[in-house]
């Protein structure tokens, strides 16, 4: 019973110290520091595509420069810094567009509020760019929405090449901060003057502004009804409120900013003069900190594109005897308390991100330590090269608005007379597939580049919805868009020699259960060739007749050059040894579509693009010259004829 | 505002002092500029170098005053030297965002248009002239530049070879010759054989065969060339010079095997008809087949002959000739033979379209002004 007793008192014991050491180590971590994690850039300007190269500071010489920025570099830069650490935020300074490349411009800058979505940009202040284009159009890219130009959809918005789907643009994910800029209608911020984060339970309050002279920098069109506060007075009225939240930690995100003064390398983590103007007179940015509460724990300042990190992690960098020497110089910016506060820039353009790990205090939840250092977004580090490779969704979409960016786009390649739909006949035969055989002969018809006779296009390879006009008027100017969105594979055409016995048996495998082949495939066929099949006969007995005629399509319109042939009568082919030149494109030469006897095919010889087969085709349906069209008898349409 | 309307118009040989003369301005930002000595000479130093060729030095000298302060004059100086540098898109993006930043300032703008429409982004740079027609009518910089942008070959003259925003590089000679009063503009040539040779039409140059010839790219890089006559070439209708020494290719190779299929996107690199430095033009469109049972194929768009012609990855294919009728052609200058080749087209994914501005600053030295003069 004692050993009983003794066991219990031991269990306990264990039980009672367990449960000590349990609330010891809850309370500790209640009360043990939260480390979270900041990554801010500015005035990214619509730079998806590098702007070149950039030193860590001007003593590096230029060749050793490393290329930098670009959207897809500034994602998995920061992918790799939130990887990190769970608890972050990511934000900005403003000017994330406007005066941006072309890249971004022409779509009104959508492309730039996408990739940042792909970015995971939490909070960013508006810069003075946001207001360029006027407080709607901003509002705009917030919520989404299409461009309307002249109360119509504009070509050039909702390509959203970076939202949910073609013909729609999300619009930011991450909240544009304004709470400096005030709608006079209303009296209310233009957009939210703050944005919170959460971390642990520790709130952490990020408030955005541009600089109070926006109006003297922006088209008096882009700023009108708005009126634009002192940056420092803001953010002190909105101190107590945040407090009255539980909020101690509170970060300042400002389109405003300064310049490192003599002596001047500008390496990224300096903060040469404490940014004071060369004369020694305050900044901009040193002005705003000098009036801020006490509650302001760290500046993420912009609109200078300069670099600077002025923080317990700034360095004093300079060249001696040739070699550069970088000595640590703790510093800040005064606020209104006398206190140092780390204030911080990360030049322009995605050339730089700033990582900032902030410690925050669970208990009084303020913060305790700020530890900034900015960061070039060096495009020529493996690892990141290899994160790209890896999830290349950010570069897919910087690709695919460089492609749009071409005029040649838009650029007119024919004109049609009438609706080319991709929807097939009874017998199988589509208005789109019937030009496209045609496109293909002609690619392929000359004798260096094959010598082709006949051209077969699968009908799966012919796209939704054909060579239409969206508005429904004709003769309609094809773009070279257009004909891309009906041939977007990128096939290239092969040309091979099949004899007449082969080439019945491809035109029996169109059919279910013949050879293999499990569903109708009713190939289109090139112009001089006519063919009819039989519904209700066996798989592998459909065709019965063939016949084929030589035919220029080179000449406009086409024109037969021979007498026709009969290749099939009755199901029977008339001279099996007979051979013809047949283009397909690459995918069917391979047996794609069910199309094996193609295999069998030889001396085959490589040939164009189908979509420059189609682009060279239709140039000479191209105004002045008369529109294609396919109910001229010089077409051979029909081509294919369906029998019971 | 800021201090570049003063440096426009003190011209290129005042324009650094003009930015001591902004100190009376009053305008910050030009105020502040010219209180800042360091800066000034930053900016000095950097327009020397420009003017000398040192393109590269001068790009790291203009940023350093770019981190001084955020005024025009450093942009525009940065925009030149990558221009100077050979790095068109740089140039380009850096100049969408001074134009858009220093509306004020008619310079950047101006030069944004002009970048633009020399890039065959002719549209934009409707649509950047005329904002920037909104902000500064008055401005000179803005009506040249529009009365230029108007013809069919812009010329950049007068005000818009002025500093800051002067619309054609600087001349660079790389050797002891440069093109003296007399010479004139013969035609647009090739950049071959890694820089060691030009090709040009034969009909462009005259007969008289002992005159002096000199060859010059986008760059405004100059070097003396000679007449290096080849039977072959002549029957294709084309000739040879040899350079006395070698410009630098950049990154467009000289694509070998087969040529480009007929309604492949192509691009041609063209000059003006000028004997000044100059920047070349972008001419784009779809590649044509060929004309007759020839080698000589259809370009599909209009383009000056001797220019190169360029694929869709800004590989050198060709050179731009005209036919009997004036009408654009161009002949693949790929070996004939490899048209034969089993292999197809390579594969391309997507819309395939490289944007124009890649491929120009391909040909910005594959392009060439041949110029002429007796001896």
């Amino acid at each position: 019973m004692k050993t009983s007793l003794l066991s219990l008192g031991r269990t306990l014991l264990a039980a009672a110290l367990a449960s000590a050491f349990a609330s010891a180590a809850l309370a500790q971590s209640a009360t043990a520091p939260i480390t979270i994690k900041i990554i801010g850039f500015n005035d990214f300007h619509g730079n998806l595509q590098s702007p070149g190269t950039f030193g860590q500071n001007t003593l590096v010489p230029s060749a050793q420069r490393p290329a930098v920025g670009g959207a897809e570099y500034i994602a998995a830069y920061v992918a790799r810094l939130k990887s990190q650490n769970p608890l972050n935020a990511v934000v900005g300074g403003g000017d994330f567009i406007g005066a941006s490349p072309l890249i971004s411009a022409l779509f009104f800058d959508e492309p730039a509020v996408e990739v940042m979505n792909h970015v995971g940009v939490d909070f960013t202040s508006v810069g003075n760019h946001e207001f360029d284009k006027g407080s709607a159009e901003l509002k705009r890219l917030q919520n989404g929405g299409c461009k309307l130009t002249n109360g119509q959809p504009d070509p050039n918005s909702c390509r959203g090449l970076g939202s949910r789907a073609p013909g729609t643009f999300d619009g930011a994910k991450f909240k544009w901060l304004s709470a400096n800029v005030v709608e006079n209608a209303t009296g209310h911020t233009l957009l939210a003057p703050y944005g919170i984060k959460s971390f642990n339970g520790v709130k952490v309050a990020f408030i955005g502004m541009t600089l109070k002279g926006t109006p003297g920098i922006v088209t008096p069109t882009g700023v009108a009804g708005l009126t634009f506060q002192d940056e420092a007075e803001t953010v002190n009225s909105l101190v107590p409120r945040l407090r009255a939240q539980g909020i101690e930690a509170i970060v300042v995100l400002v389109h405003q900013g300064g310049f490192q003064s003599s002596p001047n390398v500008g390496d990224i983590n300096g903060c040469d003069g404490n940014l004071k103007n060369a004369d020694g007179s305050a900044s901009d940015i040193e002005k705003i900190v000098n009036r801020l509460d006490d509650a302001v724990d760290l500046v993420i300042s912009a609109h200078t594109h300069a670099a600077y990190n002025c923080s317990a992690n700034t360095v004093d960098v300079k060249s001696v005897g040739g070699a550069t020497q970088s000595t640590p110089r703790a510093t800040g910016l005064r606020n209104k308390a006398g206190r140092l506060v780390p204030v911080t820039s990360a030049s322009a353009f995605g050339r730089i991100v700033t990582d900032i790990d902030v410690t925050l205090d669970p208990k009084t939840r303020n913060v305790i330590g700020v530890s900034p250092t900015n960061r070039l977004v060096d495009r020529t580090d493996p690892a990141i090269n290899q994160a790209i490779a890896t999830d290349s969704t950010v570069r897919n979409i910087v690709q695919g608005y460089n492609a749009l960016v071409s005029p040649l786009a838009g650029a007119v390649v024919g004109t049609i007379s009438k609706a080319l739909p991709s929807t097939a006949n009874a017998a199988g035969e589509m208005p789109a597939g019937s030009l496209i055989a045609d496109a293909q002969l002609l690619a392929t018809q000359p004798a260096g580049l094959g010598a082709a006779q006949i051209a077969f296009m699968n009908a799966g390879g012919v796209r939704s919805p054909g060579f239409l006009s969206a508005a429904g008027t004709y003769p309609y100017a094809l773009t070279y868009g257009d004909a891309f969105t009906v041939q977007p594979f990128g096939n290239s055409l092969v040309t091979l020699t099949l004899t007449a016995t082969q080439l019945k048996a491809l035109l029996e495998q169109q059919f279910r259960g013949c050879s293999g082949q499990t569903a109708n495939r009713v190939m289109q066929a090139s112009n001089g060739l006519k063919y009819s099949w039989s519904a209700s006969a066996p798989a592998c007995s459909k065709i019965v007749d063939v016949t084929f005629t030589p035919t220029d399509v080179t000449a406009t319109p086409p024109a037969a050059t021979g007498a026709p042939e009969i290749v099939v009568s009755n199901g029977v082919v008339q001279n099996p040894g007979h051979t013809f030149r047949v283009t397909v494109n690459n995918f069917m030469a391979t047996g794609g579509d069910g199309f094996t006897t193609l295999l069998g095919g030889v001396n085959s010889l490589g040939g164009a693009q189908d979509i420059d087969a189609l682009v060279a085709y239709l140039a000479s349906y191209k105004s002045p010259a008369p529109a294609y069209d396919p109910t001229l008898p010089a077409m051979g349409i029909p081509r294919v004829t369906q029998l019971p | 505002m800021s201090v570049a309307p003063l440096l426009r118009r003190a011209g290129v040989a005042g324009w650094i002092a003009a930015a001591c003369v902004a100190a009376n301005a009053h305008d910050d930002e030009a105020a502040a500029a010219a209180r800042m000595p360091r800066r000034v000479a930053l900016l000095t130093r950097a327009q020397a170098e420009l003017e000398h060729g040192d393109a590269t030095q001068a790009l790291d000298d203009f940023e350093r005053a770019a981190m001084m302060l955020h005024v025009s004059d450093a942009e525009l100086g940065l925009i030149r030297a990558a221009m100077q540098d050979g790095q068109y898109r740089r140039a380009l993006a850096f100049c969408a965002h001074t134009a858009g930043e220093h509306t004020d300032d008619a310079d950047g703008g101006a030069l944004y248009a002009w970048l633009l429409r020399i890039g065959g982004q002719g549209g934009q740079s409707e649509r950047v002239l005329a904002e920037a027609r909104a902000h500064t009518p008055d401005a000179p910089v803005t009506i040249a530049t529009e009365a230029a942008l108007s013809t069919a070959s812009p010329v950049a003259a007068g005000v818009l070879l002025q500093a800051p925003h002067r619309m054609a590089p600087w001349v660079v000679a790389l050797d002891a010759s440069l093109p003296g009063p007399a010479a004139r503009f013969a035609s647009n040539a090739v950049l071959v054989d890694d820089g060691r040779a030009a090709l040009l039409p034969l009909s462009a140059l005259g007969p008289d065969a002992g005159a002096r010839l000199w060859v010059r790219n986008g760059l405004g890089q100059s070097v003396e060339a000679r007449r290096d006559d080849d039977a072959a070439l002549a029957a294709r209708g084309l000739a040879r010079l040899r350079l006395a020494s070698a410009l630098p290719v950049g990154v467009s190779r000289e694509a070998g095997g087969r040529p480009p299929f007929a309604g492949s996107p192509g691009y041609a690199v063209a000059f003006a008809a000028t004997r000044e430095p100059a920047w070349p033009m972008l001419a784009q469109g779809f590649l044509g087949g060929n004309v007759g049972a020839g080698e000589t194929r259809r370009l599909g768009f209009a383009a000056s002959p001797g220019a190169p012609v360029l694929d869709a990855r800004g590989d050198l294919v060709g050179i731009t000739l005209a036919d009997a009728d004036a009408r654009t052609t161009w002949l693949p200058l790929s070996d004939a033979t490899a048209a034969a080749s089993p292999a197809s087209a390579p594969a391309r994914h997507g819309l395939a379209l490289v944007a124009p501005d890649e491929i120009y600053e391909a040909g910005l030295r594959r392009a060439l002004q041949v110029l002429v003069a007796p001896r």
